[in-house]
């Protein structure tokens, strides 16, 4: 639960349990439990090189969550960043195979391109009022079009110096730690600490309220989105620098499972309730689950099973943690 | 959103009646002016054989978005339907492999298969509370994964005769799929339009508190509302598995959305208690038409999904300017 200040319409809070292990989010006990569950079956799951790559294999889906989760607290989503993801990874690596002396420019290009797509998004969330689902669904396959416009196949390549983004380490530590760290640090403070932020969860709790109380609520609706979609378009550029090349569908499953990630995190559906960090564990825990499956030589197919039924069951212990909250749909 | 503001005895009667009869016939004002378009940039579309073959295109997702409707006005969601279709048809290929004998088993297995996902959907949906887009979408990949499990990844199979007739024969110059199409449509307009269920499904998506104070039994409809849809869904499978003759692991990709598309292209509110069967109708055809003359001006896919996400916005934007 988060600690917020504003009272909303939906903040029918449990009362807070003076019991410690009750406030911590269920999903850091699911991800301690994966995490030894990982350690029992595998001696391989405590090297440093599992580890690495869980953390490198992640960070994608640990930035692009931060957007959803946003998206999420306003009582939207935003199924755009799927395909916004897609469009930079091959925006990237398309125009840095022939023009490798330009590599900063063309980040900075597809960085612009994330913004005005999620531009687009909130402009049109917020003032033609059009429902988030279907906008963004719409937005995406067009942009997924686009996407597919420029690049049928998977190629490109990036420059080698591109491909350190990914690769530089800090000891044994990738530097993808700290962009993680730094992002979601940066994130929760202007979430918790700023009008900005907790404008978000009066948007998201009570939008008439929130408009009501003086806050403007189109603003906040456009920046959320257009931080959406900067952010997917980080996770575009990692993914171009991890692969080293481009790949037209590489986005595909990540909006969802922005999804799942935010709301394992205990991120509210409805809007309102929710937090970064709830999010980032999220986002761990469906990458050290593939991780965990994969070393344990389960097969793909399982693994579709297990995630449906993670999302439902995740889903249900948060709407039975916050039992108030039941009558909302 | 009137619906939502009204309540008592009128209630029934604004959200069954007056607001859609006229979304339900504007789509199809869309589908002529489209037919007309074709005419004007690619004359050689409309050919009577060609356009029955755009309606064959149209019925499998037709037959689906009955069912998207229908849950849709009770004010859910299903993106569970693309992976039954899936589900059946793979199941159906590997059963009957190519034999007719074993036919009437196979349609009881896809009638159990849409029962049960459809029972498990709108259980969780009403008892648990989950919301159902988290809920279909967990189905979605749990189906999605049974379906992979089941064939380990190689679908093997073939579609005996029969159901190759029902999926890809003609009666006279007419698809045979088309008649299910119609047989759903006609059932379906019936069952919301004059029967007391269809206007249950409205009450409850109009307004749910307002529907459970007047003493309907809301949890029963919305759970039957995800039956209906996951059966249809089901079924189509079984027709679709008869149009491709073989399994696919990859046949109901794309069904989820586009049938939500077609709904709501077809007028059907996102937010429950407004939609019509023969909106949604049109809103199928419009879909199928609109891909096929892409495809049939030799545009690429990547075209074709720039102007579908361009078409389904412009068509949501319609539609939130008319409710309001």
């Amino acid at each position: 639960m988060s600690n917020t200040t504003i009272t909303t319409e939906k903040q029918t809070k449990p009362p807070i349990s003076r019991n410690i292990f009750r406030r911590v989010r269920p999903v850091f006990y699911a991800l301690i439990l994966l995490c030894v569950i990982g350690i029992i079956t595998q001696p391989n799951f405590l090297t440093i090189r599992n580890l690495r790559n869980i953390i490198l294999s992640t960070t994608p889906w640990a930035i692009a969550t931060i957007g959803q989760s946003l998206a999420l607290l306003t009582a939207g989503i935003d199924l755009s960043i799927g395909p916004v993801i897609s469009l930079t990874n091959i925006v990237a690596a398309f125009l840095m195979k022939d023009y490798p002396e330009y590599a900063l420019g063309i980040s900075l290009l597809c960085i612009a391109l994330g913004l005005f797509v999620g531009l687009i998004n909130g402009l049109v969330i917020a003032y033609l009022k059009l429902n988030p689902f279907l906008f963004t669904l719409a937005s995406g396959t067009a942009i997924q079009g686009v996407t597919l416009g420029i690049m049928y196949q998977p190629g490109g390549m990036v420059t080698p110096e591109f491909l350190q983004i990914s690769r530089i380490s800090i000891g044994f530590l990738p530097l993808a730690t700290l962009y993680i760290l730094f992002l979601y640090v940066v994130g929760s403070f202007i979430l918790k600490r700023t009008s900005f932020g907790l404008s978000i969860y009066a948007v998201g709790g009570n939008q008439n309220s929130a408009r009501l109380s003086g806050i403007r609520v189109e603003r906040v609706l456009i920046a959320v989105y257009t931080i959406s979609g900067f952010l997917a378009s980080l996770a575009g550029l990692y993914i171009a620098s991890r692969i080293g090349s481009g790949d037209p569908i590489v986005g595909e499953p990540i909006s969802l499972d922005t999804i799942t990630a935010a709301v394992l995190g205990g991120t509210s559906l409805f809007g309102g309730i929710g937090d970064l960090w709830g999010g980032l564990a999220g986002a761990f825990f469906i990458g050290t689950l593939s991780t965990t499956l994969n070393l344990n030589n389960v097969s793909p197919f399982y693994q579709w099973i297990v995630k449906g039924f993670i999302l439902i069951a995740a889903m249900a212990i948060d709407l039975w943690r916050h039992t108030g909250n039941n009558e909302i749909v | 959103m009137t619906t939502k503001l009204a309540d008592g005895v009128g209630f029934f009667k604004s959200a069954s009646k007056n607001i859609n009869r006229y979304q339900g016939l504007m789509i199809w004002v869309v589908v002529a002016l489209l037919f007309l378009l074709a005419r004007v940039i690619a004359p050689s579309f409309l050919n009577p054989v060609h356009i029955l073959n755009v309606v064959r295109q149209a019925s499998g997702l037709g037959i689906v978005t009955i069912g998207q409707t229908i849950v849709l006005i009770t004010g859910g969601l299903d993106l569970s339907n693309g992976a039954v279709i899936t589900l059946v048809d793979v199941i159906a290929a590997t059963i009957l492999n190519g034999k007719n004998d074993l036919l009437v088993p196979v349609i009881f297995i896809t009638l159990f298969i849409g029962l049960t996902v459809g029972l498990v959907n709108g259980l969780l949906i009403t008892k648990l509370k989950i919301p159902p887009l988290i809920e279909t979408l967990g189905m979605f990949g749990i189906l999605k994964g049974i379906a992979y499990v089941y064939t380990r990844g190689a679908p093997k199979g073939d579609i005996p005769t029969s159901l190759e007739f029902v999926g890809s024969g003609h009666v006279g110059p007419i698809p045979t799929q088309v008649f299910f199409w119609l047989f759903f449509t006609i059932i379906a307009m019936i069952v919301m339009g004059k029967t007391p269920y269809g206007r249950l499904i409205y009450s409850v998506g109009g307004n749910k508190r307002a529907a459970r104070l007047s003493g309907v039994r809301v949890d029963r409809v919305i759970i039957s509302a995800y039956i209906i849809s996951s059966c249809l869904a089901a079924f189509t499978g079984l027709i679709l598995a008869g149009y491709i003759g073989t399994g696919s692991l990859t046949l109901g990709e794309g069904y989820n959305l586009n049938s939500l598309a077609a709904a709501v292209v077809g007028g059907t509110a996102f937010t429950g208690g407004i939609g019509t069967i023969i909106g949604s109708a049109g809103g199928a055809m419009f879909l199928a038409i609109i891909i096929s003359l892409l495809r049939f001006l030799g545009l690429p896919y990547s075209t074709q999904l720039v102007v579908q996400g361009v078409v389904l916005a412009i068509a949501i934007f319609a539609q939130t300017r008319v409710q309001e």
